[in-house]
């Protein structure tokens, strides 16, 4: 029960620095996505089920805070968090290379999930075009804060015994 | 059973969890696809994500508190940006102020000339004036020349008298026209004019009450005119500041139109050696209107 408290507090906590905070910081035009960072930290520090679950919760309360059609970023979220689960069971998840890989590659999927969920929901294929250096960037920073915010969450959600 | 849902149980709430999240995304399009739409369903599944509405809410108030700092840090952030593009726009401003005075410059000249041709003409009926641009000067220090942008198909020809306005300071203040040469040479489109302060220039004169016929040449140098050959018997009549008008007899310029003032007197011992500063400012003269009849 307090672990579930303390990642609900995590979710608030980055929701609301990305509303307040990181919105209005860019470097070269891309900005660092907060939400995402932490559902790939937990899932490679708790698990998959885990990781789909604070994926689906992040993912809604996304969706109600930007005003964009609902359920987007929630299935986009909940599956990197599954994915970055399964990444736990079959690598090995401290490895900072680990953590580096598996930012970037969220941050991709991510996205591409995004605009294909956005593309069949309005019939037009105009969703598709994605500015691939902007993205790149974006990986990068986030798999950054990943290695930092997997650490974090690693002290903050300690095993109950 | 038991054990198959056990041992994938990830994998099905990754099933369950995103066919809740497409039937999320399907209610969205329904809605805004259709207006009559049957909202029961939607009603049913605002009730389940109640709580996620509450906590949307919740974030919202708390991201508004913080929001001062994220703008506090973003000014920090920009700042650089935010300084080079405020340097960019004060030069502009700098820029745009110089041109609107010069503009201002501009529309006072031009209202000054307007306001002569108007007095000319209403006094003269038969004079008629084509107003020209000076579009470039005489490189040299021995001569002193323009062009203006009024040639032959304008009706401007050769020895034609080109004139300014000119503030006179009297008791009372008026405006007037001072004359500041005569074109020597005319192209179709554009005319060359010899300026009064040329050396070449001869300009039938007289000073004052004195009725004499004098003439009067330029002086380059010191960018006025000089008028010698005056009797030295009519050195007490002369004063300071007197001035020096178009003679009736010339053959070019409008009689009694100005042509300067006296700036010193020197008297020899049969004749005095005057010198007139022109009414019009060479360094200021930007249009002029060519005298094309009288």
């Amino acid at each position: 029960m307090i672990r579930i408290l303390k990642i609900l507090a995590l979710i608030l906590g980055s929701l609301v620095l990305q509303i307040s905070l990181v919105a209005k910081m860019s470097i070269f035009g891309s900005r660092i996505d907060l939400p995402l960072v932490l559902v790939v930290s937990i899932a490679l520090s708790r698990g998959a089920i885990y990781g789909e679950s604070v994926g689906f919760v992040t993912g809604i309360l996304c969706d109600l805070l930007s005003g964009g059609p609902m359920g987007v970023q929630a299935l986009s979220k909940t599956v990197i968090g599954y994915g970055s689960g399964l990444v736990r069971r079959r690598l090995y998840a401290d490895s900072f290379i680990t953590q580096l890989v598996s930012g970037f590659i969220a941050t991709i999927i991510a996205k591409v999930i995004n605009l294909v969920h956005l593309s069949l929901m309005s019939n037009e294929p105009r969703f598709l075009k994605i500015y691939f250096p902007g993205l790149i960037l974006t990986g990068v920073l986030n798999s950054v804060l990943v290695v930092a915010v997997f650490r974090l969450v690693r002290r903050f959600i300690k095993d109950e015994t | 059973m038991f054990i198959f849902i056990s041992r994938h149980k990830s994998t099905i709430i990754l099933i369950f969890i995103c066919a809740v999240s497409l039937l999320l995304s399907w209610l969205a399009t329904e809605k805004q696809a259709s207006v009559s739409y049957n909202s029961s369903f939607e009603h049913k599944a605002s009730a389940i994500l109640a709580p996620a509405y509450f906590c949307s809410s919740v974030i919202g108030a708390v991201s508004s508190r913080f929001a001062y700092v994220g703008s506090l840090f973003a000014s920090i952030w920009r700042r650089p940006a935010e300084r080079e593009q405020f340097r960019s726009l004060e030069m502009e401003v700098e820029n745009l102020k110089y041109q609107l005075d010069a503009e201002r410059e501009r529309n006072r000249r031009l209202e000054e000339l307007f306001a002569v041709y108007g007095n000319l003409t209403a006094a003269q009926k038969s004079l008629k004036l084509v107003p020209a641009k000076v579009i470039a000067v005489e490189p040299t220090e021995w001569f002193r020349y323009f062009e203006i942008n009024r040639g032959t198909k304008d009706g401007v020809y050769a020895d034609m008298a080109v004139i300014t306005s000119s503030v006179v300071m009297t008791d009372e203040p008026h405006l007037t026209g001072a004359v500041v040469g005569k074109v020597v040479e005319a192209h179709s489109r554009s005319a060359r004019v010899q300026l009064i302060t040329d050396r070449l220039s001869v300009v039938a004169a007289t000073i004052g009450t004195m009725g004499d016929l004098v003439l009067m040449n330029g002086q380059p140098e010191t960018e006025n005119c000089v008028i010698d050959q005056i009797p030295s018997t009519a050195h007490e009549i002369l004063k300071m500041e007197n001035p020096v008008v178009v003679d009736e007899r010339s053959s070019i310029f409008p009689a009694g139109m100005l042509v300067g003032n006296i700036s010193s007197i020197e008297k020899g011992v049969h004749f005095c050696r005057v010198e007139v500063e022109p009414a019009f400012r060479f360094a200021k003269l930007r249009e002029v209107m060519v005298v094309v009849s009288k």
